[in-house]
């Protein structure tokens, strides 16, 4: 097999179960399985003051996320 | 997690309810919230066409959307404040949200009306807050416009707003800005009608109401906003919140309940000598400070 599909198959595969955590300007990365609440926990979130987006849509927070990008949107505003 | 409506799956838990809500029931419920928070207040009566200051965030926008959908006829207002980046970009977002919906926006320039100064070089040059400095210019430019137009005017302020106002407002016993913290003010002889149509929904919920609308709302916040005792407020109103569901609404309704206890007689207040809008002396303030700037004020900068 051609090396360039020997590497694409390596990274499709380390990027397996990669849930990639956008806030702001900061991207985290988790391993394995996360509700939306673990990820507020993990992030030390309230739920009150976030929304959690994922491909445009509110991502429930029971709701269990392997792999994607999941947006922390910020709701509190102003000055 | 299934949508208390229609039973189909929810994407929204609104804990102040006890409600869960999918993405076709949280808009209907929005809708319903505000015309309800309109009837309820008699925000607006008959025929009555509303002017919604926009700055390009969540809340303005959605609530401009919401009166479209309502059936009231509206036109938007946007005040660019001159402040690097920030304003052009929320501009844009006002321009495309009414363009893409065909609605009319009318936009005042800060730096039109002070020979070129925007927010962070007035401020330096009155050696006043920016924030304060803000707020007075807008107030003056969105009164004038309304009241001219014969508008009433219709902000975004929401629960959140409202609660962290009264917050503060009740620590330090403002008794005059408590008199007025009001989802109404009357209009009269040179003041506009005013409205605040989304008090009684949150924060969360007009995010997530914006989010599932397709709103493109600007996420930046204005670079002034940093540390704002406001926001503050707010941090401390959820962590209430998530102990005690429902505690921002309570407070802010119970509020109301009482509001009138703190009602004083209205200040004396006189025609501005330049512009004839009403003030508390001979000069309004943002009179003052435009003769401020044609004597030289801005010699320092």
């Amino acid at each position: 097999m051609c090396q360039h599909l020997l590497d694409q198959r390596r990274i499709e595969k380390d990027n397996w179960n990669m849930i990639l955590v956008v806030q702001g300007e900061k991207k985290i990365q988790f391993e394995g399985k996360l509700t939306g609440y673990q990820i507020l926990k993990k992030l030390g979130l309230k739920e009150e003051e976030v929304l959690l987006v994922k491909d445009g849509r509110l991502f429930p927070l029971d709701e269990e996320i392997t792999e994607g990008e999941i947006r922390v949107i910020p709701v509190i505003s102003g000055g | 997690m299934r949508c208390k409506m229609c039973g189909e799956k929810a994407l929204i838990r609104l804990k102040a309810y006890n409600l869960n809500l999918c993405d076709k029931c949280l808009k209907e419920f929005t809708l319903r919230r505000v015309k309800r928070t309109i009837n309820k207040f008699e925000l607006l009566k008959e025929n009555d066409k509303v002017l919604v200051a926009v700055s390009g965030g969540k809340d303005s926008l959605s609530l401009w959307e919401i009166l479209n959908k309502l059936g009231i006829k509206t036109k938007g207002f946007y005040i660019n404040l001159g402040i690097n980046g920030y304003s052009d970009r929320s501009e844009e977002k006002a321009l495309k949200f009414a363009a893409e919906r065909g609605l009319e926006l009318h936009i005042e320039c800060v730096k039109d009306h002070f020979e070129g100064l925007g927010i962070p070089e007035l401020s330096k040059m009155d050696k006043r807050p920016p924030c304060s400095l803000c707020g007075m210019i807008k107030r003056y430019l969105m009164n004038k416009v309304a009241y001219e137009g014969g508008w009433v005017l219709a902000t975004g302020h929401n629960l959140d707003d409202e609660a962290a106002a009264l917050l503060g407002n009740v620590l330090d016993w403002k008794e005059g800005y408590l008199s007025r913290q009001e989802p109404k003010l009357e209009g009269r002889e040179g003041f506009s009608p005013r409205i605040k149509p989304l008090v009684l929904c949150s924060e969360r919920e007009m995010a997530a109401y914006a989010i599932s609308s397709g709103i493109d709302y600007i996420l930046e916040e204005c670079p002034f906003s940093q540390g704002a005792t406001s926001i503050f407020y707010k941090g401390l109103l959820n962590q209430l919140e998530e102990q005690s569901p429902g505690s921002k609404l309570r407070f802010y309704l119970n509020f109301l309940k009482i509001k009138d206890v703190f009602k004083k007689d209205t200040p004396q207040l006189s025609s501005c000598v330049q512009c004839g809008y009403l003030t508390t002396g001979s000069l309004c303030n943002f009179c003052r400070l435009k003769s401020k700037i044609k004597k030289g004020g801005n010699a320092p900068l």
